[in-house]
Parts: C-alpha cells; sequence; structure tokens
C-alpha cells in the first residue's frame, strides 16, 4: 500500500515538473520567436509565402464552412424570431452571430486544422531528419528563419479568412432568409447596418488575432519539438504533435474565446 | 576590404586593378564595379588585374564566370592577370580550366 | 615538425538518458589535415561528431577548438564557430521543400550579400564537385540516397568552409563515384586549406585521405595515429576491423540468453 502510494506521489511530482518546465519551454519558445524578427534573413518574402500557404490551404474550407453556417443561421434565426413575429432583425442576428462569435472561431477552427496541422507536420519532419540541426549549424536562427515567419503570416492571415467568413456567412444567411423565407431584402440590411457598431467589428478581430497567435504558436512550437521529450525522432512523435497541435490549439481558441468574450461584454 | 581602380591605358583597353582581400565579404563589391565598367567597355577589352589581390574563397570564382560570361555577351574580351596559383587551382577544382584557358594571360610567380 | 591541433578532444563521456556510449575519447584533430574517424557501426562515430559540432552539449571532459572550450561558448561564440564549419550529416538533412540549388543557396542567402547570379553559379559550381550539377532544379525527393548523400556534401561545401564535418559521404556509393569523393576531399584540403573530419567505414578509402586515423570500438578510442602507425598496432579488435574478420563469439552472449530465457529458470 504504502509503496503504491509513493510511486503514485513520484509520478505525480515526475509530471509536475515536466509541464513546468514544458510552459518555461513555451515561454521562452515565444520570446525567441520575437527575437527571430530583428535576426536575419529578411522576412517579406517568407511571408508572403506562408500567407498564401495558408491562405490557399484554407479558403475553400472556410468558403464551405461559413456559407451553410450562415444558412443554417438563417433557418434558426428565422423560426426563432418568427415566435414574436420579429422576422425583421433576422438580419442584424445573423451578422452579430457571425461577426462576434462564429466567424472567428470558424475560421481558427478551420486554420488550425488545416494550415495548423500541415506546419506542425512540416516542421516536425524537418525536425526529425536534422534539418534543423543543420540550420544551426550553418549558423542560422532555425526561430528566425522557420517559426518568426509564419507566425507573422498567421497572424496577418488569419484577420482576413475571418472577414472572408465573415461576408460568406452574412450572405448564406441572406440566401435562405431572404430568397427562400421570404424576409424582405431591405429588412435584412437594414438590420445588419444598424445593429452591427464599431465595437463588434473590433471584438472580432481582437478575436482573430488572439485565435492566431494561439494557433501559430501552438502548431510550430509541437513540431519544433517533435520527439525532444521522448528523445528519439521517428514518423510516429510527428504524427502524436500534429494531433496534439491540433487538439490543444481548437481547445485554446474555445476557451480563449469565452474568456476575451466574458472581458469585452 | 578591397579597393578597385580603374586605368585606361588606351581607348580600346580598360583595366581594373583590384586591391586586397576577394572573398565573399567583398565579391559583391567587385562584381558591381566589374560589371559596370564592362558594359561601359561594350566590345572593347576589358583587363582585369588581381596581382594584388588575394582571392580565398569559391565567390571570386564565380564572379569571376559571371564577369567572363558579359563581357562575351557584349562581344568583348577578357583578360585575367596576375592570377596566383591558388586561385588557378580554385578554378580548376570547379573544373572551369577550358573556360578560363584564353582568358587567363600572365599567372603571379 | 608535427602539425598543430584545430581541435582537441579531452576525456569526452557523452550519454543518452542515463546510457553511456562514449568513454573518456582524447584525440586532437590536426588543422588543414584530413582526420578520419572509424568504427563499427553504433560505436558512437555520429555522437561524438554531435559533440563537435557543438549539437550535443559536452557534459564530462572538454572540446577545445583553438583552445577554448566549445562547451563554455556563448550563443555569439557558437555561432562564430559554426559560420567556420560545414556539416555532412548522415542523412543528408536536405530541406526537402527546396530543389538542390536552392538548397546550397540557403547558408549564401543569409550570411552573404552576393548578388543571386553569383549564388547561383557558386551553386552549380558546388553541386559540379559532387558530380550533381545536372540535377540542379531537382527536388531532394527525386534523389537517389546516394545522390542525397553528395547533395548534402555540396551544401555543406556552400560556404568554403574552414573545418568539413562528413558523416559517411560514400555509404551507399559505388567505387568510381566513392573514389571521386576522396579525391575532392583531398582537393578541398589542398587548395582551400580545409581541415577536413570524415566519419567512414570503407577502409580503402580511409587509408587514402587519412593524415590521422581515429578508431573507436564501444566508445573507446582503441587507436590513434597516421596510416602506418595503424596498420602497425597489434590490438586484436583493430588488426580484426583492418582484416574484415566477423566475431567469432556473440560478446553479449549472456544478455543474449538472458533476454530468451526465463530468468526464474
Ligand atoms: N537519439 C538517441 N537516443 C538514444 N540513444 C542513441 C541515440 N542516438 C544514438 N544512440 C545510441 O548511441 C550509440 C552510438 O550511436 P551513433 O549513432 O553515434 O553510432 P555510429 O557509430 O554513428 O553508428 P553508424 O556507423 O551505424 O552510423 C548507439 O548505441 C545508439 O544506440
Ligand atoms: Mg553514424
Amino acid at each position: 500500500m504504502g509503496e503504491w502510494m509513493v510511486k503514485l506521489i513520484g509520478a505525480l511530482g515526475a509530471y509536475g515538473i515536466r509541464e513546468i518546465l514544458s510552459v518555461g519551454r513555451l515561454g521562452i519558445f515565444f520570446l525567441y520567436t520575437l527575437r527571430g524578427i530583428f535576426i536575419s534573413p529578411g522576412k517579406f518574402w517568407p511571408v508572403v509565402k506562408h500567407i498564401e500557404f495558408i491562405g490557399t490551404k484554407s479558403f475553400f474550407v472556410i468558403g464551405f464552412t461559413a456559407a451553410f453556417s450562415g444558412m443554417v443561421l438563417g433557418l434558426q434565426g428565422y423560426y426563432t424570431l418568427s415566435k414574436f413575429a420579429s422576422e425583421g432583425l433576422l438580419g442584424s442576428a445573423v451578422a452579430l452571430t457571425l461577426i462576434r462569435e462564429l466567424g472567428p472561431v470558424l475560421t481558427a477552427l478551420m486554420v488550425s486544422g488545416r494550415a495548423g496541422s500541415a506546419i506542425t507536420a512540416e516542421i516536425g519532419i524537418m525536425r526529425i531528419e536534422e534539418q534543423i540541426d543543420a540550420l544551426d549549424c550553418m549558423a542560422i536562427d532555425p526561430y528566425a528563419y522557420l517559426i518568426t515567419p509564419r507566425f507573422i503570416a498567421c497572424i496577418i492571415a488569419l484577420p482576413m479568412l475571418t472577414a472572408f467568413c465573415d461576408v460568406v456567412g452574412i450572405f448564406g444567411g441572406y440566401a435562405i432568409g431572404v430568397d427562400l423565407l421570404g424576409v424582405s431584402a431591405g429588412a435584412f440590411w437594414d438590420g445588419v447596418y444598424s445593429s452591427v457598431v464599431w465595437k463588434d467589428v473590433y471584438m472580432g478581430i481582437i478575436k482573430s488575432l488572439v485565435f492566431a497567435v494561439l494557433i501559430i504558436w501552438i502548431c510550430t512550437y509541437k513540431g519544433y519539438y517533435s520527439g525532444v521529450d521522448e528523445g528519439s525522432f521517428g514518423p510516429e512523435q510527428v504524427s502524436r504533435a500534429t494531433t496534439d497541435a491540433v487538439v490543444i490549439s481548437s481547445i485554446s481558441i474555445l476557451v480563449s474565446d469565452y474568456v476575451i468574450t466574458s472581458i469585452m461584454l | 576590404m578591397i579597393k578597385a581602380q580603374i586605368t585606361c591605358p588606351s581607348p580600346e583597353h580598360a583595366v581594373l586593378e583590384l586591391d586586397g582581400l576577394f572573398d565573399r565579404n567583398s565579391a559583391h563589391k567587385v562584381r558591381r564595379d566589374s560589371l559596370k565598367l564592362a558594359q561601359k567597355q561594350g566590345s572593347r577589352e576589358l583587363e582585369i588585374d588581381l596581382t594584388h589581390a588575394r582571392c580565398i574563397d569559391t565567390s571570386c570564382v564565380a564572379v569571376l564566370l559571371e564577369i567572363l560570361n558579359t563581357v562575351r555577351k557584349q562581344g568583348g574580351r577578357l583578360k585575367l592577370t596576375g592570377i596566383d596559383e591558388n586561385t588557378a587551382r580554385m578554378i580548376s577544382l570547379s573544373q572551369l580550366d577550358e573556360i578560363f584557358e584564353d582568358v587567363i594571360v600572365a599567372e603571379k610567380k | 615538425m608535427p602539425p598543430d591541433d584545430l581541435i582537441d578532444v579531452r576525456g569526452l563521456k557523452s550519454f543518452y538518458r542515463g546510457r553511456q556510449v562514449l568513454f573518456d575519447v582524447t584525440f586532437g584533430i590536426p588543422r588543414h589535415r584530413v582526420t578520419v574517424i572509424m568504427g563499427a557501426s553504433g560505436c558512437g562515430k555520429t555522437t561524438l561528431l554531435r559533440h563537435l559540432i557543438g549539437l550535443k552539449r559536452t557534459g564530462p571532459g572538454q572540446i577545445l577548438v583553438d583552445g577554448e572550450d566549445l562547451g563554455a561558448f556563448s550563443e555569439g561564440l557558437l555561432k562564430t564557430y559554426r559560420r567556420r564549419i560545414g556539416v555532412l550529416f548522415q542523412g543528408g538533412a536536405l530541406f526537402n521543400s527546396m530543389s538542390l540549388r536552392e538548397n546550397i543557396a540557403v547558408p549564401l542567402k543569409v550570411h552573404t550579400k552576393l548578388a543571386d547570379e553569383t549564388i547561383r553559379i557558386m551553386a552549380v559550381m558546388k553541386l559540379n564537385m559532387v558530380g550533381l550539377s545536372d540535377f540542379s532544379e531537382f527536388m531532394p525527393s527525386q534523389l537517389s540516397g546516394g545522390m542525397r548523400k553528395r547533395a548534402g556534401l555540396a551544401r555543406a561545401l556552400a560556404m568554403d568552409p574552414e573545418i568539413l564535418f562528413v558523416d559517411e559521404p560514400s555509404s551507399g556509393l559505388d567505387p568510381i563515384t566513392a573514389a571521386g569523393l576522396d579525391r575532392l576531399l583531398l582537393d578541398l584540403r589542398e587548395t582551400l586549406g580545409m581541415t577536413v573530419v570524415v566519419v567512414t567505414h570503407e577502409l580503402e578509402s580511409a587509408f587514402k585521405i587519412a593524415d590521422r586515423i581515429v578508431m573507436i570500438d564501444k566508445g573507446k578510442v582503441i587507436v590513434l595515429g597516421d596510416p602506418d602507425a595503424v596498420r602497425g598496432c597489434t590490438d586484436e579488435r583493430v588488426q580484426q576491423f583492418l582484416n574484415r574478420e566477423a566475431d567469432t563469439h556473440q560478446i553479449n552472449i549472456d544478455s543474449y540468453y538472458e533476454s530468451l530465457l526465463d530468468k526464474e529458470l
């Protein structure tokens, strides 16, 4: 019995230390990435390349998701609002839901699932094939070369994709509400214009920026440290890192969404 | 660092005299100066005097090759003088002796 | 006059998670000479190389570069040291999202102000040295293993390093190509005065190119000296290696039996 307890406490202690160490490492990783902004090579073209990568990877999924979410919002919104005979508010309901909540969250989830996982896998493979060591040996800062451009690109790309998602979603709601269910087009757009204020847009942008940092931070970190803790560098470590990255970044998106909303409302 | 000095002994003939360390840190400067001069010389003769230059890495071979390309394209003639043994060896290490064969006129002893 | 040593390894011990793989390794790497590290598979050659290039921090023991302790280098000093070295990894470690030419251009782009055209010419020149000038636009995935290895060597040469570390350059190569690489390493020593450190199993090539041979067995240096001294060494293990004799008896027969037989019996 006693032995069992000691083992348990020992295991918990080891787990705790490991987690604390990895939190510390996560922080240092972020600082090195920030420092990478000021270290050669130049960032402009790599950033453009990565924006293109993140954009093309996620563009269609986001368009699809946004269109159908907007449509479903149109449907649900219509039936709820019609109970109170206020179908005219459909425009504001759809637009506010999308801009404040669904747009940023859906976009972030899609980007972490598509581009984020690809980034983790790419960097993880560079780790297990000693390509990161090779960069080190060429006196090239791997953070400045690999991580920083992806950070900047994601922070630029995510708000743009979010805006795209919002617009597509609103048109989806419009298609259902106006074309199918017969809400008047004037009332729909009037609702959108009159209810959406600067603060809502602002909130959406803040959210997407925070999500961008979370996604890219977690995904690059997981890739960069694939197999480092185990001390063995194989494909299995990369696949684990990729799954972890997507799961952890999705959870952090949803949690931080709640936190930001509760602070900003 | 490296110093480049241009002289024109005759209207048909320009000489670029290099003085200093010709390595990957100074190669871009040599390249800029000599390509400019090559452009100006057109189909006339360009001589690069390496007597006082020290080539220590293969970037100098690459730059010399680039100059040779430019000069040939304009129908001009390139002459390399004062090449030291080490540079010649780097040229043959890069298997470019044939290309530089009639360009190198005088080797440094 | 004996050649002075550029790198001095003193009493180096190395561990992977508590398991010791190098035991008090002591030897010197002479300046402007070719040093060959030989030994059976798994004896710790790659590990030793990783210490020499500063990827694995030295625990007990020292590596002195020009008399300075590599283990105590600050980040800045380590970068300066790494600008002087070129490394061919055992797996090649090419960046697989780039063509061969772009791979070789990476260090040149980051560390020099050379024009793009100059860099292109240099990359093709280096590829030509390893016999791959026809493949400059190929991606690493389109090459055979031996070709990837040679391309890795070309990239290690990109900056005309003062010290070149190569891990089994000729594994998987035919005798003709392998002889070409031996020739190249000697030419580099002659022309650019490179200090070359080669890890190899190929006896013939080792004796052809080496100025100094370090033979390692199970993590210990068993012979050190110029090729003649090694040939004349009477140590049983050395002779066995030189004469390509297989182990007559299983050295770890006890642990082999132990893992097969139930210990209770
Ligand atoms: N990442 C690692 N984690 C744990 N042990 C390792 C690791 N890398 C190597 N080892 C161990 O260290 C020892 C030496 O390995 P090393 O790679 O240095 O051998 P080597 O001499 O290069 O062999 P080869 O000629 O086959 O490449 C081996 O016993 C190996 O099991
Ligand atoms: Mg090895």
